[in-house]
């Protein structure tokens, strides 16, 4: 239907409609489940067509996000021969061309593409005989894969024509975005975004959505620069397609050219669109998170894909591999020698707090009827404070326990600190009974 | 602050607080335990601080959870000794620590 005045009320109904969403697209954003390829092509299609073109004739599936940046790196470099590529870069490029062979085949036809392979098997014998005086197959064939990937890569970029992400992302959320804008009113418009985009965005692209990109950059190597994101980020674009599906749900109409991105998002990770070429990558296979949502593995990768790619991460803090894998090669010399502050603060908790402390130079500040507050000075830091208590019932053994809790920088009486651990004054702070 | 002033009684045990306040607010919203009302779980232990549904009453209001004590209440936890809670109302507050650049982690014993 279309409306004829500006909704400018939520109804009960879309209230309940909001809370479903909320939950069904927070859940699409962290889904971990292989990729729906047919649906993933169906949406690929559909977003083709909302902006008048067809779909692309050449289809790639890639295993990661970092593995899509990568091949659309490639695309877009001149790079000729795939020495220089690390290992895992490589292994992108192969995976591209071998994908490709068959859909070219296709493409152009089989008698064109036997010209192809005679003339590039040519070539490789040519070489190798050139190199070995003999006939070797084994190396012959080992050239010839080489020249084929060659081949298929500049086949690749001659055909894939431009990205088309600016037509079919950018501007068509520019027209749903006016369709909305005439239809609901801006306090509606306001709440939605507060109550359905916020929340999503927040667990999903901001908690692993932003750190993938982070990590992508951070391994490019090699094909380090400008890094420019020409994608779809499938579904870790939920909280932004949750907002225009949520007014199509609820009966605004014009919004239907965005069904193809929605459906992507539904059914794949991250996807890049060229004219007759497109990437489309794998959803991760796993995601672990702490109870605030924070990426956070204590056993292995927080986020990892099928190419053995993705993120280390305490708490939301992405760290090197060995701060998860190997917590017993951590020591206090390590840690100090640890540049960067935030994976030092890591390595801290991973070693023990009071660890650390027993290793270092520590401060008495100030003790009281509430225990002693130590100071520990860092290089480049705040410092560690630690109010150190004790237990006021005993054990079974009747040992009192006694336990370390981190406090602010600036606390300076034990009482201080201890009633900040309970968020009060240390005036506030004088239990009557305690146990 | 919601509750200030610093004559107001406070009980500790381990890592809860109650501090008491003057009166229930009209707004808030009861919350149902079966059996006993619970404060907080260990995290590894899960050892409980708990009282009696019997003497207590849940309550949340503005983000706090609030407890209803009537006379004979007892707050009891496996390894701490237990308290008798006069009546009244009372703001119940979870130990946290400190995390740099970070809101306060909450602790649990």
């Amino acid at each position: 239907m279309l409306l004829t005045e500006t909704l400018d009320d939520l109804t009960y109904e879309h209230l309940r409609v909001l809370e479903e969403s909320r939950i069904y697209w927070r859940n699409v954003g962290l889904s971990t489940a292989q990729a729906d390829q047919s649906g993933s092509l169906a949406g690929l299609k559909s977003a083709y067509e909302a902006v008048g073109l067809a779909t692309p004739t050449f289809i790639i599936w890639l295993k990661s996000p970092r593995a899509g940046a990568t091949a659309a790196r490639l695309l877009n470099s001149d790079l000729d021969w795939p020495a220089s590529l690390e290992a895992s870069q490589r292994a992108v490029w192969d995976d591209v061309w071998k994908q490709s062979v068959r859909q070219i085949e296709r493409h152009i036809g089989p008698q064109r593409w036997a010209e192809v392979r005679k003339a590039l098997r040519k070539e490789a014998e040519q070489k190798m005989l050139d190199k070995n005086a003999i006939y070797i197959e084994k190396e012959v064939k080992q050239e010839f894969g080489e020249r084929m990937g060659i081949w298929v890569w500049k086949y690749l970029r001659k055909t894939a024509g431009v990205s088309k992400f600016e037509r079919i992302r950018t501007q068509v959320e520019q027209i749903a975005q006016e369709k909305v804008q005439q239809q609901v009113s801006h306090n509606v418009r306001e709440e939605i975004f507060a109550e359905l985009v916020t929340p999503i965005r927040q667990q999903v692209w901001a908690t692993v959505g932003e750190p993938l990109r982070q990590m992508i950059m951070a391994n490019n190597g090699v094909l380090a620069g400008r890094q420019t994101w020409e994608c779809g980020f499938g579904h870790l674009d939920s909280s932004w397609i949750a907002f225009y599906n949520y007014f199509r749900a609820i009966g605004i109409d014009g919004i239907e050219p965005l069904d193809g991105i929605k459906k992507l998002t539904e059914s794949c990770g991250w996807w890049w669109p060229y004219a007759n070429l497109a990437f489309i990558t794998e959803r991760p296979l796993e995601l672990y998170r702490d109870n605030r949502g924070n990426l956070h593995s204590e056993k292995g990768m927080a986020i990892r894909y099928a190419d053995g790619w993705g993120i280390y991460a305490w708490h939301g803090i992405m760290v090197p591999e060995y701060v998860i894998s190997l917590p017993e090669g951590i020591s206090f010399e390590l840690i100090n020698q640890e540049p960067n502050a935030e994976v030092r603060r890591v390595l801290i908790e991973r070693f023990g707090l009071d660890n650390y402390l027993k290793n270092g130079n520590v401060i008495k500040v100030h003790a009281d009827s509430c225990g002693t507050l130590y100071r520990m000075n860092l290089k480049g830091d705040e410092p560690i404070l630690v109010v150190r208590v004790v237990n006021s019932t005993a054990e079974p053994d009747g040992v009192f326990k006694e336990y370390f809790l981190r406090v602010p920088p600036n606390m300076v009486r034990a009482r201080q600190a201890v009633a900040w651990t309970f968020g009060l004054t240390e005036e506030e702070y004088s239990p009557i009974a305690e146990t | 602050m919601k509750f200030q002033g610093t004559k107001r009684q406070t009980y500790r045990q381990g890592d809860v607080l109650l501090q008491k306040i003057d009166s229930l607010p009209k707004s808030a919203r009861p919350v149902e335990w079966e059996e006993k009302v619970i404060l907080a779980y260990g995290e590894v232990t899960g050892h409980a601080h708990a009282i009696s549904t019997q003497y207590a009453k849940m309550y949340t209001w503005k983000g706090d959870r609030l407890l209803e004590i009537q006379p004979g209440a007892l707050l009891v936890h496996e390894e701490h000794a237990t308290i008798k809670l006069p009546e009244g109302v009372y703001r119940v507050i979870q130990q946290r620590e400190y995390v740099p650049e970070a809101p306060p982690r909450d602790v649990a014993d």
